[in-house]
């Protein structure tokens, strides 16, 4: 049985000419899924970040997700997609739609991850875009 | 609902692989045919942005339905091998981005392991003129 828990990482396009990376750390039981989102949106000035807390239902490889955010006047996001093995893990493929599109420049649009990245390709491995972000150790 | 034109889009796939793509397409009593071009997208540490490498050409067909849905099918070649591939997605406005976008999944029927490309989605744009 692959593995669907741990951080997945991948990108997502929009509707409306927006692209993005984003990490979904996830984990399922019986059927249940829950985590925590983090996305990375590129626009003409800067980058935009979301994040928060995420939850659906994964069964016969659909699986569905609410991904509700932090701060109170990001929207919400609503993923239908499908799972499929993938190396020792499994990759994910759904389309988005923004509950909330007041406040949001995303409309709708496809997003897609993986959690096994061996099986990804070398050049196109997504680093964790808050890894880098870690207060750096004050020498000694 | 036609989508008969010039389109051109951004495919990613759960592999991390980006990919631009280039579709000519004609409609007709539903029925959609034309050609595509595929491109895969690597970041260039330079000036540029990433660079463009043809990998793919070829025809396309399918159907585009009343409720704004759209199949389309094509083959690639995994190495002297054609491999099919279904394009599942459906029209969509842009928020002013585009005239149209069409955005969907898709799904390589059979000799997928052979494929770089595993399964992801896809988001066309018809600007306006094309």
């Amino acid at each position: 049985m692959a593995k669907f828990g741990g951080e997945w990482r991948g990108r997502l396009v929009d509707a409306a000419g927006f692209e993005g990376t984003v990490t979904l750390d996830m984990r399922g039981r019986g059927g249940k899924v829950s985590g925590r989102y983090h996305a990375a949106l590129f626009t003409q000035h800067g980058d935009a970040g979301r994040k928060g807390k995420l939850a659906g239902r994964m069964e016969d490889g659909k699986i569905s997700l609410t991904l509700r955010p932090e701060r109170d006047n990001d929207p919400k996001i609503e993923l239908t997609g499908t799972v499929f093995p993938m190396g020792k893990g499994m990759g994910l493929k759904g389309i988005y739609e923004i509950e909330q599109r007041k406040f949001s420049p995303l409309v709708r649009g496809v997003m897609c991850a993986c959690n096994d990245w061996q099986a990804a390709l070398p050049e196109t491995r997504i680093e964790n875009p808050q890894a880098g972000r870690r207060k750096a150790k004050a020498p000694r | 609902m036609s989508i008969s034109g010039k389109w051109e889009g951004k495919l990613v796939d759960a592999t991390g692989a980006m990919a631009s793509i280039e579709l000519n397409m004609a409609d007709k009593d539903g029925r959609v045919a034309g050609d595509f071009g595929l491109y895969f997208l690597v970041d260039d540490p330079g000036c540029c942005g990433p660079q463009r490498r043809l990998s793919q050409t070829g025809e396309v067909r399918g159907q585009v339905r009343r409720d704004g849905s759209v199949r389309l099918d094509y083959k690639v070649m995994a190495g002297l091998k054609p491999v099919a591939v279904v394009f599942e997605g459906r029209l969509s406005e842009t928020n002013g981005h585009a005239k149209q976008a069409l955005l969907g999944c898709f799904e390589a029927s059979d000799g997928q392991d052979a494929l770089t490309l595993r399964g992801g989605g896809a988001v066309l744009w018809q600007y306006a003129g094309q």
